[in-house]
């Protein structure tokens, strides 16, 4: 039923918890793909252009926070796939997911910046809001 | 996985759709438990009993909302418990949920009341912000 599975990760404690479940939900069905989608905001970009000068270093960073999911779909054999996004968060999940169709979304309650969260409201509720297929919030 | 789901229900469109990945989920794992759970809030409460003033027939109304979903549970064999809340949806399911352990909170994304909607926010927003397990909000 959930053969394509949207895994939205920024490498935080949430996101790595949601990577489980996606994983667990993975292998419930034969056949099923998970997407590792991490979305690039013109914040980070920014932050992390200017603490990085080397572009190298920089894909290794990036790499870091997306290691885990990584990691965990390798270890229990799930078939993956990584996507680099860029744009706002929320939105760039939402579209990725609508053109793409998933059947699933899988998204941490909470990500890594609370301080926009407050203020625009979060990633999660705006992707369960928008999506066209389930989304299954991890706390 | 997820061997104790709870599924919010009210009888809406959303809330069969929601039956139906719940089952789904539930058929990943033997032994599972779901608990389908209704709200009933103060202005549903009213309309009921002012419509039919026999608490016999608003009992009996109460289930027959639930009846769809009631006769999906049956039909897949599975074990289920049907419970019936009093209060506002949202901080009733919520403070349900997080006094027993569940593994996942099944929601649809849209109840009966539009109107309540704008105006209150959704209940499955709130139930997505609050409780303490996973929420999967269906579409």
């Amino acid at each position: 039923m959930y053969k394509k599975i949207l895994l939205a990760t920024d490498g935080s404690e949430h996101s790595r918890r949601a990577a489980e479940h996606a994983i667990a939900m993975a292998k419930c069905t034969g056949g099923s793909k998970i997407e590792i989608v991490y979305v690039i905001d013109d914040d980070n970009a920014k932050s992390d252009v200017l603490q990085n000068w080397n572009k190298a270093d920089l894909g290794d960073k990036r790499k870091d926070r997306i290691k885990f999911a990584e990691q965990q779909a390798k270890e229990a054999e799930v078939p993956y796939e990584i996507k680099t996004l860029h744009g706002e968060p929320g939105h760039a999940i939402v579209e990725y997911t609508n053109k793409n169709n998933m059947d699933v979304v899988v998204i941490g309650s909470r990500g890594l910046n609370v301080l926009q969260e407050l203020v625009l409201g979060s990633v999660s509720h705006k992707v369960a809001k928008m999506a066209n297929c389930p989304v299954l919030i991890v706390k | 996985m997820f061997k104790k789901i709870l599924l919010a229900a009210d009888g809406s469109d959303h809330s069969v759709r929601s039956a139906k990945k719940a089952i789904y989920l539930a058929e990943q794992s033997p032994e599972t438990e779901i608990t389908v759970v209704y709200a009933v809030d103060g202005q549903t409460s009213k309309v009921d009993i002012l419509h039919h003033y026999d608490k016999k027939v608003v009992d009996e109304l109460r289930k027959r909302r639930l009846e769809p979903i009631e006769n999906l549970l049956i039909e897949k064999n599975l074990k289920y418990k049907m419970v019936i809340l009093h209060g506002e949806p949202g901080p009733a399911i919520v403070d349900y949920a997080n006094k027993r352990d569940f593994d996942i909170v099944v929601v649809g994304s849209r109840g009966l009341n539009a109107l309540q909607e704008m105006v209150l926010g959704s209940v499955s927003h709130k139930i997505a912000k609050m409780a303490k397990a996973p929420v999967m909000i269906i579409k």
